[in-house]
């Protein structure tokens, strides 16, 4: 086979950009986000009306809900683009995070270390949506990631119980939808 | 005794529109025929005959859907073709850092 160092140095920075470049466009998440960030702020709302301890039962359905959306949305936007986005991989990440965050709480519970299950919860999402962040490309969601654990630490100084975790909610899910605005569609 | 990186370039996907065509589709659930053909700046019968080659080696799966009167042609990379790509610029790599290497000796 031949080897010509120059044609293959720009092979590989051609094959890398197009690498990168589908990267951003799967992580061009502006939907299942701003869908996420409006399940966090009714949540928020869920959790005050009955309780931290049942916000598993809220985001089971929910979170199905968000799937269905964003699965019909990719799909139209296929439709117009010629580009498909992945799907599975963010959604077992949410499915994933929404049992570990419950797992949290309930151990916080379980060991009587109350901080660990009003803050745990919250922080194992950001922790979720950092890691999104980063592997879509994100900036908008790695800052946003920046401010939720600032202000998880401010809202822990002021309120506590349901009101704490309802609080954490709202303004994930605020900075979430803020964070989806700032992420472009597919192009 | 590593082998030569040269030796690791498939001779199938070391080829410039095939690689491209690897690339659109790796990262993304599937694209379709006329996204490739734009993205590549290709001919429809140029990006026929390629999309058979990496067919026929199990490298994408094509997949032909009705839409009103004609077809949509879908193009997805399979697992193999996920592999021969991370491979393929796994290899160039090497080879290009094997090529600096001697510049600095």
């Amino acid at each position: 086979m031949d080897v010509d160092p120059v044609m293959d140095r720009l092979l590989l920075v051609e094959l890398q950009a197009r690498v990168e470049g589908n990267r951003r466009r799967a992580g061009a998440l502006r939907f299942p986000l701003a869908a996420i960030g409006v399940a966090n702020v009714l949540a928020a709302g869920w959790c005050l009306l009955v309780g931290r301890d049942h916000l598993l039962g809220f985001y089971a359905p929910v979170l199905a809900v968000v799937v269905l959306a964003s699965r019909h949305h990719f799909r139209r936007l296929a439709q117009r683009h010629g580009v498909l986005l992945p799907i599975r991989a963010w959604v077992l990440a949410a499915c994933g995070l929404a049992v570990a965050s419950a797992a949290v709480s309930r151990l916080g519970a379980a060991l009587g270390a109350t901080v660990l299950e009003e803050v745990g919860p919250s922080l194992v999402w950001v922790f979720g949506y950092h890691l999104l962040g980063w592997w879509g490309r994100n900036r908008a969601l790695v800052a946003a990631t920046i401010v939720m654990l600032l202000s998880t630490a401010v809202l822990a100084t002021l309120a506590s119980g349901d009101g704490l975790v309802a609080a954490q909610l709202a303004v994930n899910g605020l900075l979430v939808g803020v964070a989806a605005l700032s992420t472009a569609e597919l192009t | 005794m590593t082998a030569h990186p040269i030796h690791r370039l498939d001779s199938t996907v070391h080829q410039r529109v095939r690689l491209g065509i690897l690339a659109a589709c790796v990262g993304v659930a599937k694209v379709d025929f006329s996204y490739l053909k734009t993205t590549l700046g290709l001919t429809d019968g140029n990006l026929g005959q390629h999309l058979e080659t990496l067919e026929s080696a199990g490298l994408i799966a094509v997949e032909r859907v009705p839409e009103g009167r004609r077809q949509r042609t879908w193009i997805r990379a399979t697992a193999r073709g996920r592999q021969a790509l991370r491979q393929e610029i796994a290899a160039l790599r090497e080879l290009i850092d094997g090529i600096d290497g001697l510049g600095d000796g």
